[in-house]
């Protein structure tokens, strides 16, 4: 009796050793979204994501029907994706500016939507901080989709389909201002373009020299491109930074277009230095994403860089690095130093930016 | 004895029960062999904090500017103490004055001492300056490379000044290139001592961002080019450099 007893607590301590020291048990599995990782190329910087807002399966794929979702517009007619077309990299087809469901035509050009997550501020004027603050503006305005947000709520909400698809991207948070807003951020997130270019392949090869791996006509424009005597681009536009537009100190700058520049970042930050500065947007995919500049001005590369040739103007918080080609004792007129090659040259390399897979790649269509 | 040998047994599994799970053993608390000392810049014009985007200083030749944008390396601390010499230490930090997060930085690892004086370089050594595939602070999307056939900006300082005509114009002084590394040593002016007792130390390095246009080289931004990217105006950049090796105090 006793040998069993002592047994018995023998057998008891070892089990309770053994179990005492073993790591916790696994939780069981949670229903909920499944997590998504970003597909970045190799190199890039960090993306800035949103921690309140993790990508899921689930949440993409919801964020993609809503973009392309007619139902969010005031009448029914237009859809986020109508003004930002996949197959234009996602700008409104060769448009100056846009005309919204009601026919109001809108102020600012649409702008290209890719490699989002690489930047500091929304809009042309960097008014709204997040992807998921965006979402609301262009929704409500009056020349654009003209629909409360709650109302759009209230429509999903009664839709044979979005309650489900809600919960299953947003368990038990249900259909609001924000899972709408935080379901078309995490869309947007996932359109990156970058790394299967020729520019990107030429670079990744050759670093020092990607040059040597272009034409010869190409290879004159990257080095136009990047020379401070001839287009001096490279300042705002890096080529060593994979999105070819700079997301920091020139992540917004006065490039010159008006004399009497009368709107722009200022509008944001309420700094006076700000007055005439609009984003810096990235050089990938210039062929289809015409017209260029806020207010689509230019309609082709060449008056782009004719502008910054012989046509930039002085202003109080013009880009110092546009002083650089002006004459001070011509009230800092531009000097002119490009010739015609040169600027066939510099568009020529652009073209190595161009993304086309970007354009017909299933993940980001219509669903 | 068979009741012996349970007990044995009971023991033994007791004995192991009471230590396997336990922490680890309590041991001697180490001595710490070395300190750290936090860096903090401070960043001046005119002997004021610095402030950017407004119209507040004067140069020492009369010229009204303001600060738009100042970021720039530091690198290759070395601290001396009469214990340990010219301590090397592997340190490398942008300053963006716009970013109060970057003016603070901690060099570890340091031996006890008593540092009298430091040594570092504005700019980066030349295999730095060359190298690729570069992370963090030296990560090309800081946008403070040129190509990498020129390296790194070391030093870049933008603001705006009214000319002559009451123009307000915009002015940029990239420095870079390894000709014009920026080596500075100096004096602490309060000796930093790191010991069993003090493993932490703070140090101040200020500077004065107005000197780059006031001695040696008396710079009038009128007649000068307001852009400067060191290879396209390289006597001016000179001019600058010299006058930079004269910004920094170390308190």
């Amino acid at each position: 009796m006793k040998k069993s007893l002592y047994i018995l607590i023998g057998t008891a301590i070892l089990s309770f050793w053994l179990q005492s020291c073993s790591p916790d048990d696994p939780p069981a599995p949670e229903e909920g979204p499944t997590q998504l990782s970003l597909e970045i190329p190799d190199n890039w910087p960090k993306p800035n994501l949103l921690a309140e807002n993790q990508l899921t399966v689930e949440g993409v794929a919801l964020g993609r029907k809503l973009f392309y979702d007619k139902m969010l517009s005031g009448n029914g007619t237009q859809a986020c994706a109508d003004c930002h077309n996949q197959g234009a990299g996602f700008t409104d087809v060769q448009k100056k500016f846009s005309t919204g469901s009601e026919g109001l035509v809108g102020t600012r050009n649409a702008m290209p939507l890719f490699n989002l997550n690489w930047s500091h501020g929304y809009f042309w004027d960097g008014r709204q901080p997040t992807l998921e603050s965006l979402i609301q503006e262009p929704m409500e305005a009056h020349n654009e989709m003209n629909l409360e947000i709650e109302t759009a709520v209230t429509r999903l909400q009664d839709d044979p389909e979005y309650p489900a698809l809600f919960q299953k991207a947003f368990p038990g948070q249900g259909i609001t201002t924000t899972t709408l807003r935080f379901a078309i951020a995490q869309f947007l997130r996932t359109i990156i373009s970058g790394g299967d270019t020729k520019w990107d392949q030429y670079f990744a090869a050759n670093r020092l020299n990607p040059e040597k791996l272009m034409t010869a006509q190409e290879a004159r424009g990257y080095l136009a491109f990047i020379s401070e005597e001839k287009g001096d681009c490279f300042h705002c536009h890096n080529p060593l930074s994979p999105l070819l537009n700079n997301t920091s100190d020139r992540e917004f700058a006065n490039n010159g277009l008006d004399a009497q520049p009368d709107s722009g970042r200022i509008k944001a930050t309420g700094n006076p230095n700000d007055l005439g500065k609009f984003k810096t947007p990235s050089l990938r995919n210039l062929s289809f994403t015409g017209p260029y500049m806020h207010d689509g001005r230019f309609e082709t590369l060449d008056q782009v860089l004719e502008h910054y040739n012989s046509g930039f103007k002085y202003s109080a918080t013009i880009d110092a690095v546009l002083i650089k080609h002006a004459d001070k004792d011509n009230n800092y007129a531009p000097i002119p130093r490009l010739t015609q090659q040169d600027k066939d040259d510099i568009i020529a390399f652009l073209k190595l930016l161009d993304d086309e897979t970007m354009l017909t790649n299933p993940k980001w269509s219509k669903p | 004895m068979k009741t012996t040998y349970f007990s044995s047994i009971l023991l033994v599994s007791s004995i192991f029960l009471l230590f396997a799970c336990s922490e680890k053993e309590p041991t001697a608390t180490p001595q710490p062999r070395g300190g750290e000392i936090k860096v903090h810049l401070n960043h001046t014009v005119n002997g004021k904090t610095a402030e950017r985007d407004q119209f507040l200083y004067m140069t020492e030749a009369g010229d009204s500017f303001q600060v738009t944008l100042l970021q720039y390396y530091l690198s290759n601390f070395e601290f001396h103490s009469p214990e340990t010499g010219w301590k090397k230490m592997d340190k490398y930090q942008l300053i963006r004055l716009n970013e109060a997060g970057t003016h603070d930085f901690t060099i570890k690892d340091m031996p006890f001492g008593a540092y009298d004086s430091v040594r570092f370089y504005v700019g980066l050594d030349s295999a730095t300056n060359h190298d690729i595939d570069k992370e963090a602070d030296l990560d090309p999307g800081n946008e403070m490379v040129w190509t990498w056939n020129t390296g790194y900006i070391f030093y870049m300082f933008e603001g705006k000044f009214i000319d002559n005509n009451d123009v307000v114009v915009p002015f940029a002084y990239h420095i870079g290139m390894d000709a014009y590394l920026m080596k500075y040593e100096m004096p602490i002016q309060s000796v930093k001592t790191l010991s069993t007792s003090a493993t932490q130390a703070d140090l101040e390095l200020q500077l004065e961002i107005d000197q780059i246009f006031r001695s040696p080289n008396l710079i009038e931004l009128n007649t000068i080019a307001p852009v400067s990217h060191t290879f396209d105006e390289p006597a001016l950049t000179t001019l600058l450099k010299d006058n930079l090796l004269d910004a920094f105090t170390a308190k």
